[in-house]
Protein backbone atom coordinates (compact mmCIF):
# COMPACT_ATOMS: atom_id res chain seq x y z
CA UNK A 1 0.00 0.00 0.00
CA UNK A 2 2.84 1.93 0.97
CA UNK A 3 4.86 1.50 -2.07
CA UNK A 4 1.61 2.42 -4.38
CA UNK A 5 1.50 5.66 -3.14
CA UNK A 6 4.62 6.53 -3.04
CA UNK A 7 4.13 5.16 -6.77
CA UNK A 8 1.46 7.69 -7.71
CA UNK A 9 3.70 10.00 -6.32
CA UNK A 10 6.52 9.16 -8.66
CA UNK A 11 3.74 8.83 -11.71
CA UNK A 12 3.02 12.41 -10.71
CA UNK A 13 6.28 13.26 -11.35
CA UNK A 14 6.75 11.91 -14.62
CA UNK A 15 3.58 13.22 -15.90
CA UNK A 16 4.55 16.72 -15.04
CA UNK A 17 7.68 16.03 -16.53
CA UNK A 18 6.05 14.41 -20.01
CA UNK A 19 4.13 17.62 -19.71
CA UNK A 20 6.95 20.10 -19.81
CA UNK A 21 8.76 18.16 -22.93
CA UNK A 22 5.55 18.56 -24.51
CA UNK A 23 5.09 22.44 -24.06
CA UNK A 24 8.66 22.51 -25.01
CA UNK A 25 8.71 20.38 -28.19
CA UNK A 26 5.78 22.15 -29.61
CA UNK A 27 7.94 25.78 -29.24
CA UNK A 28 9.21 27.06 -32.81
CA UNK A 29 12.59 26.68 -31.51
CA UNK A 30 12.95 23.68 -30.35
CA UNK A 31 14.72 20.47 -31.57
CA UNK A 32 11.75 18.10 -31.66
CA UNK A 33 10.77 21.28 -34.22
CA UNK A 34 13.42 20.78 -36.75
CA UNK A 35 12.96 17.23 -36.62
CA UNK A 36 9.94 17.39 -38.41
CA UNK A 37 11.16 20.06 -40.86
CA UNK A 38 13.79 17.54 -41.96
CA UNK A 39 11.02 15.03 -41.95
CA UNK A 40 8.79 16.92 -44.05
CA UNK A 41 11.66 17.87 -46.76
CA UNK A 42 12.07 13.73 -46.85
CA UNK A 43 8.36 13.58 -47.49
CA UNK A 44 7.72 11.76 -43.91
CA UNK A 45 4.71 13.16 -42.36
CA UNK A 46 2.56 12.98 -39.10
CA UNK A 47 -0.48 11.02 -39.28
CA UNK A 48 -3.45 12.28 -37.11
CA UNK A 49 -5.00 8.73 -37.03
CA UNK A 50 -1.97 7.15 -35.38
CA UNK A 51 -1.45 9.77 -32.66
CA UNK A 52 0.34 12.50 -34.44
CA UNK A 53 3.42 9.97 -35.21
CA UNK A 54 5.41 9.18 -37.75
CA UNK A 55 3.75 6.15 -38.09
CA UNK A 56 1.97 3.99 -40.65
CA UNK A 57 3.54 4.30 -44.08
CA UNK A 58 5.99 6.53 -42.85
CA UNK A 59 7.53 4.30 -40.63
CA UNK A 60 8.84 2.51 -43.90
CA UNK A 61 10.08 5.89 -45.42
CA UNK A 62 12.15 6.65 -42.28
CA UNK A 63 13.65 2.93 -42.37
CA UNK A 64 14.02 4.37 -46.31
CA UNK A 65 15.68 7.56 -45.52
CA UNK A 66 17.20 7.02 -42.26
CA UNK A 67 20.72 7.37 -43.45
CA UNK A 68 20.41 11.31 -44.80
CA UNK A 69 17.62 12.24 -42.20
CA UNK A 70 20.09 10.78 -39.18
CA UNK A 71 23.18 12.89 -41.02
CA UNK A 72 20.51 16.10 -40.89
CA UNK A 73 19.42 15.31 -37.02
CA UNK A 74 22.77 15.10 -36.12
CA UNK A 75 23.92 18.62 -37.41
CA UNK A 76 20.74 19.92 -35.85
CA UNK A 77 21.34 18.84 -32.65
CA UNK A 78 25.10 20.25 -32.87
CA UNK A 79 23.41 23.70 -33.08
CA UNK A 80 21.70 23.29 -30.06
CA UNK A 81 23.43 21.34 -27.63
CA UNK A 82 24.76 22.33 -24.25
CA UNK A 83 28.18 22.09 -23.93
CA UNK A 84 29.01 19.11 -21.90
CA UNK A 85 28.07 16.67 -24.44
CA UNK A 86 30.38 16.39 -27.19
CA UNK A 87 30.13 15.92 -30.83
CA UNK A 88 31.51 12.13 -30.95
CA UNK A 89 28.55 11.36 -28.60
CA UNK A 90 26.11 12.84 -30.77
CA UNK A 91 27.71 11.25 -33.79
CA UNK A 92 27.91 8.09 -31.87
CA UNK A 93 24.42 8.00 -30.89
CA UNK A 94 23.32 8.90 -34.58
CA UNK A 95 25.34 6.04 -35.99
CA UNK A 96 23.65 3.36 -33.41
CA UNK A 97 20.18 4.74 -34.34
CA UNK A 98 20.75 4.81 -38.19
CA UNK A 99 22.08 0.94 -37.93
CA UNK A 100 19.18 0.10 -35.85
CA UNK A 101 17.14 1.49 -38.42
CA UNK A 102 19.39 0.12 -41.24
CA UNK A 103 18.78 -3.49 -40.24
CA UNK A 104 15.14 -3.16 -39.46
CA UNK A 105 14.72 -1.82 -43.08
CA UNK A 106 16.74 -5.07 -44.25
CA UNK A 107 14.36 -7.55 -41.95
CA UNK A 108 11.38 -5.61 -43.58
CA UNK A 109 12.59 -6.25 -47.27
CA UNK A 110 13.67 -9.63 -46.82
CA UNK A 111 10.38 -10.52 -45.03
CA UNK A 112 8.41 -8.67 -47.77
CA UNK A 113 11.19 -10.11 -50.79
CA UNK A 114 9.08 -12.59 -53.42
CA UNK A 115 11.51 -12.26 -55.78
CA UNK A 116 12.00 -16.42 -56.17
CA UNK A 117 8.07 -16.76 -55.54
CA UNK A 118 5.76 -16.63 -52.48
CA UNK A 119 7.92 -18.78 -50.29
CA UNK A 120 10.93 -17.57 -49.21
CA UNK A 121 14.44 -19.16 -50.79
CA UNK A 122 16.98 -20.50 -48.57
CA UNK A 123 19.27 -17.88 -49.26
CA UNK A 124 16.59 -15.44 -47.94
CA UNK A 125 15.79 -17.73 -44.78
CA UNK A 126 19.44 -17.67 -43.97
CA UNK A 127 20.22 -13.84 -44.60
CA UNK A 128 16.53 -13.12 -42.31
CA UNK A 129 18.14 -15.48 -39.73
CA UNK A 130 21.56 -13.04 -39.48
CA UNK A 131 19.54 -9.77 -39.95
CA UNK A 132 17.14 -10.74 -36.83
CA UNK A 133 20.26 -11.50 -34.80
CA UNK A 134 22.30 -8.61 -35.71
CA UNK A 135 19.14 -6.85 -34.84
CA UNK A 136 18.13 -8.25 -31.14
CA UNK A 137 21.60 -7.69 -30.31
CA UNK A 138 21.81 -4.05 -31.12
CA UNK A 139 18.71 -3.84 -29.58
CA UNK A 140 19.06 -5.16 -25.64
CA UNK A 141 22.48 -3.63 -26.15
CA UNK A 142 20.64 -0.37 -26.66
CA UNK A 143 18.89 -1.02 -23.71
CA UNK A 144 15.45 -0.55 -25.35
CA UNK A 145 11.83 -2.29 -24.10
CA UNK A 146 9.03 -2.28 -26.33
CA UNK A 147 5.55 -2.58 -26.12
CA UNK A 148 3.52 -4.54 -28.28
CA UNK A 149 3.82 -3.32 -31.92
CA UNK A 150 0.33 -2.71 -33.19
CA UNK B 1 -7.43 -17.12 -43.81
CA UNK B 2 -5.13 -19.01 -46.03
CA UNK B 3 -5.70 -22.71 -46.33
CA UNK B 4 -3.33 -24.89 -48.26
CA UNK B 5 -3.44 -28.57 -48.32
CA UNK B 6 -1.84 -29.32 -45.35
CA UNK B 7 -2.48 -27.22 -42.74
CA UNK B 8 -4.45 -23.50 -41.99
CA UNK B 9 -2.40 -20.42 -41.65
CA UNK B 10 -4.10 -17.36 -40.06
CA UNK B 11 -3.56 -13.59 -41.06
CA UNK B 12 -5.00 -10.50 -40.47
CA UNK B 13 -4.57 -7.27 -37.99
CA UNK B 14 -3.13 -7.79 -34.30
CA UNK B 15 -5.73 -6.83 -32.26
CA UNK B 16 -8.10 -9.05 -34.55
CA UNK B 17 -5.79 -12.45 -34.30
CA UNK B 18 -6.30 -11.27 -30.53
CA UNK B 19 -9.76 -11.32 -30.69
CA UNK B 20 -10.16 -14.34 -32.69
CA UNK B 21 -8.31 -16.33 -30.09
CA UNK B 22 -10.57 -15.26 -26.98
CA UNK B 23 -8.03 -12.10 -25.81
CA UNK B 24 -10.35 -9.21 -26.04
CA UNK B 25 -7.76 -5.99 -25.52
CA UNK B 26 -5.07 -7.62 -25.01
CA UNK B 27 -2.94 -6.90 -28.02
CA UNK B 28 -1.20 -3.99 -26.70
CA UNK B 29 0.52 -5.33 -23.60
CA UNK B 30 0.29 -9.84 -24.49
CA UNK B 31 1.71 -11.97 -27.35
CA UNK B 32 -0.48 -13.58 -28.92
CA UNK B 33 1.78 -16.70 -29.43
CA UNK B 34 3.35 -16.64 -26.22
CA UNK B 35 2.75 -16.12 -22.72
CA UNK B 36 5.39 -13.31 -22.57
CA UNK B 37 3.79 -9.91 -21.25
CA UNK B 38 5.51 -6.51 -22.95
CA UNK B 39 7.78 -5.71 -20.21
CA UNK B 40 9.35 -9.48 -20.97
CA UNK B 41 9.34 -9.04 -24.58
CA UNK B 42 13.35 -8.07 -24.69
CA UNK B 43 14.99 -11.27 -24.00
CA UNK B 44 17.13 -13.77 -25.60
CA UNK B 45 15.75 -16.77 -25.47
CA UNK B 46 12.05 -18.59 -25.95
CA UNK B 47 10.97 -21.53 -24.25
CA UNK B 48 8.88 -23.93 -26.01
CA UNK B 49 6.71 -24.26 -23.45
CA UNK B 50 5.59 -20.72 -23.12
CA UNK B 51 4.01 -20.81 -26.27
CA UNK B 52 0.27 -20.31 -26.79
CA UNK B 53 -1.64 -23.92 -27.85
CA UNK B 54 -5.51 -24.32 -27.68
CA UNK B 55 -5.03 -26.42 -24.60
CA UNK B 56 -3.13 -23.53 -22.91
CA UNK B 57 -5.87 -20.70 -24.33
CA UNK B 58 -8.40 -23.44 -22.55
CA UNK B 59 -6.33 -22.94 -19.31
CA UNK B 60 -6.26 -20.14 -19.16
CA UNK B 61 -9.36 -18.99 -19.96
CA UNK B 62 -10.43 -21.37 -16.79
CA UNK B 63 -8.07 -19.26 -14.51
CA UNK B 64 -9.58 -16.28 -15.56
CA UNK B 65 -13.08 -17.17 -14.81
CA UNK B 66 -11.85 -18.81 -11.51
CA UNK B 67 -10.16 -15.79 -10.63
CA UNK B 68 -13.15 -13.35 -12.05
CA UNK B 69 -15.44 -15.31 -9.38
CA UNK B 70 -13.42 -13.77 -6.51
CA UNK B 71 -12.09 -10.86 -7.75
CA UNK B 72 -14.26 -8.23 -10.00
CA UNK B 73 -11.11 -6.31 -10.73
CA UNK B 74 -9.30 -9.01 -13.34
CA UNK B 75 -9.29 -8.27 -16.81
CA UNK B 76 -7.55 -11.21 -18.02
CA UNK B 77 -5.20 -14.19 -17.37
CA UNK B 78 -1.84 -14.35 -19.46
CA UNK B 79 -4.60 -12.09 -21.57
CA UNK B 80 -7.16 -14.57 -22.07
CA UNK B 81 -10.59 -13.38 -21.01
CA UNK B 82 -13.04 -14.62 -23.36
CA UNK B 83 -13.75 -17.89 -25.25
CA UNK B 84 -12.10 -17.07 -29.13
CA UNK B 85 -14.35 -15.96 -32.34
CA UNK B 86 -13.40 -19.26 -33.89
CA UNK B 87 -11.40 -22.62 -33.03
CA UNK B 88 -8.37 -22.07 -34.19
CA UNK B 89 -4.68 -23.26 -32.90
CA UNK B 90 -2.90 -19.88 -32.16
CA UNK B 91 0.49 -21.95 -33.23
CA UNK B 92 -1.11 -21.26 -36.94
CA UNK B 93 -0.72 -17.52 -37.18
CA UNK B 94 1.61 -15.40 -39.48
CA UNK B 95 3.01 -12.90 -37.51
CA UNK B 96 1.41 -9.52 -39.15
CA UNK B 97 4.56 -7.97 -40.13
CA UNK B 98 3.45 -4.75 -40.43
CA UNK B 99 2.61 -4.38 -36.97
CA UNK B 100 6.69 -4.86 -36.35
CA UNK B 101 7.87 -1.96 -38.44
CA UNK B 102 5.30 0.35 -37.05
CA UNK B 103 5.85 -0.72 -33.26
CA UNK B 104 10.08 -0.90 -33.88
CA UNK B 105 10.16 2.30 -35.54
CA UNK B 106 8.38 4.37 -33.41
CA UNK B 107 9.78 3.27 -30.68
CA UNK B 108 13.26 3.91 -31.62
CA UNK B 109 11.80 7.41 -32.53
CA UNK B 110 10.35 7.67 -29.44
CA UNK B 111 13.90 6.86 -27.53
CA UNK B 112 15.99 8.99 -29.35
CA UNK B 113 13.87 11.72 -29.31
CA UNK B 114 14.15 11.14 -25.67
CA UNK B 115 17.50 11.42 -25.36
CA UNK B 116 18.12 14.29 -27.27
CA UNK B 117 15.27 16.28 -25.27
CA UNK B 118 16.65 14.90 -22.20
CA UNK B 119 20.48 15.06 -22.51
CA UNK B 120 21.47 17.19 -25.08
CA UNK B 121 19.44 20.12 -25.75
CA UNK B 122 19.31 23.77 -24.49
CA UNK B 123 16.32 23.96 -22.20
CA UNK B 124 15.24 27.52 -20.74
CA UNK B 125 15.25 27.24 -17.17
CA UNK B 126 12.36 26.10 -15.47
CA UNK B 127 12.23 22.87 -18.47
CA UNK B 128 15.71 22.06 -17.61
CA UNK B 129 15.41 21.97 -13.66
CA UNK B 130 12.81 19.44 -14.15
CA UNK B 131 14.42 17.10 -16.83
CA UNK B 132 17.32 17.38 -14.52
CA UNK B 133 15.22 16.80 -11.39
CA UNK B 134 13.51 14.08 -12.88
CA UNK B 135 16.45 12.37 -14.72
CA UNK B 136 18.42 12.50 -11.14
CA UNK B 137 15.38 10.55 -9.49
CA UNK B 138 15.09 7.88 -12.79
CA UNK B 139 19.00 7.26 -12.12
CA UNK B 140 18.70 6.78 -8.53
CA UNK B 141 15.39 4.80 -8.47
CA UNK B 142 16.91 2.75 -10.93
CA UNK B 143 19.95 2.03 -8.64
CA UNK B 144 18.06 1.00 -5.57
CA UNK B 145 15.93 -1.24 -7.37
CA UNK B 146 18.94 -3.03 -8.43
CA UNK B 147 20.06 -2.86 -4.92
CA UNK B 148 16.72 -4.16 -4.28
CA UNK B 149 17.02 -7.44 -6.87
CA UNK B 150 20.34 -8.35 -4.93
CA UNK B 151 19.43 -7.85 -1.59
CA UNK B 152 16.25 -10.28 -2.58
CA UNK B 153 18.31 -12.94 -4.55
CA UNK B 154 20.62 -12.82 -1.29
CA UNK B 155 18.43 -13.10 1.17
CA UNK B 156 16.67 -16.40 -1.05
CA UNK B 157 19.83 -17.93 -0.99
CA UNK B 158 20.21 -17.56 2.58
CA UNK B 159 17.05 -16.72 4.20
CA UNK B 160 18.19 -15.34 7.45
CA UNK B 161 17.37 -12.41 9.31
CA UNK B 162 20.08 -10.30 8.75
CA UNK B 163 19.45 -10.44 4.74
CA UNK B 164 15.93 -10.32 5.81
CA UNK B 165 16.90 -6.58 7.32
CA UNK B 166 19.17 -5.64 4.42
CA UNK B 167 16.08 -6.29 2.03
CA UNK B 168 14.17 -4.35 4.39
CA UNK B 169 16.26 -1.63 4.15
CA UNK B 170 16.53 -1.79 0.49
CA UNK B 171 13.02 -1.84 -0.32
CA UNK B 172 12.26 1.31 2.05
CA UNK B 173 15.37 2.85 -0.08
CA UNK B 174 13.67 2.58 -3.43
CA UNK B 175 10.28 3.41 -1.92
CA UNK B 176 12.25 6.57 -0.90
CA UNK B 177 13.86 6.85 -4.24
CA UNK B 178 10.73 6.60 -5.79
CA UNK B 179 8.81 8.93 -3.79
CA UNK B 180 11.22 11.76 -4.16
CA UNK B 181 10.31 12.48 -7.76
CA UNK B 182 7.52 14.78 -6.16
CA UNK B 183 9.79 17.33 -5.36
CA UNK B 184 10.09 18.07 -9.21
CA UNK B 185 7.37 19.94 -9.45
CA UNK B 186 8.19 23.13 -10.86
CA UNK B 187 5.20 25.62 -12.41
CA UNK B 188 5.19 25.16 -15.97
CA UNK B 189 5.25 28.11 -18.12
Amino acid sequence: MQEQRLGAKGQKAKLNCDEMVKRHNSRLFSLSQGFDVIFCSHNIKKEHCHSGKHNGVNCIRTMENAEESLTEFSVAIKEKKVPTVSDTTIDTKCSEIKRAFGLLDAIWSDVRGIDAGLLPADDQVSLLRKLLAAAKELWLNMDMKTRQPK
Amino acid sequence: MLQTSECDLYVGNLAFLAMLIGMNNSSGSHCVQCEKKARDFCCDNMHPHEMRTKASLTECLNEFNTRRLTSRGVQNHKGVNSLGLLDIDPRRIIVPILCCPMGLVDKLLATFKDWTTHEVEVLPGPAHDISETHRSNEESHAVSKALEDQTRQLHLQNNIPQTALLLREAYDARAKARSEGTESKVELR
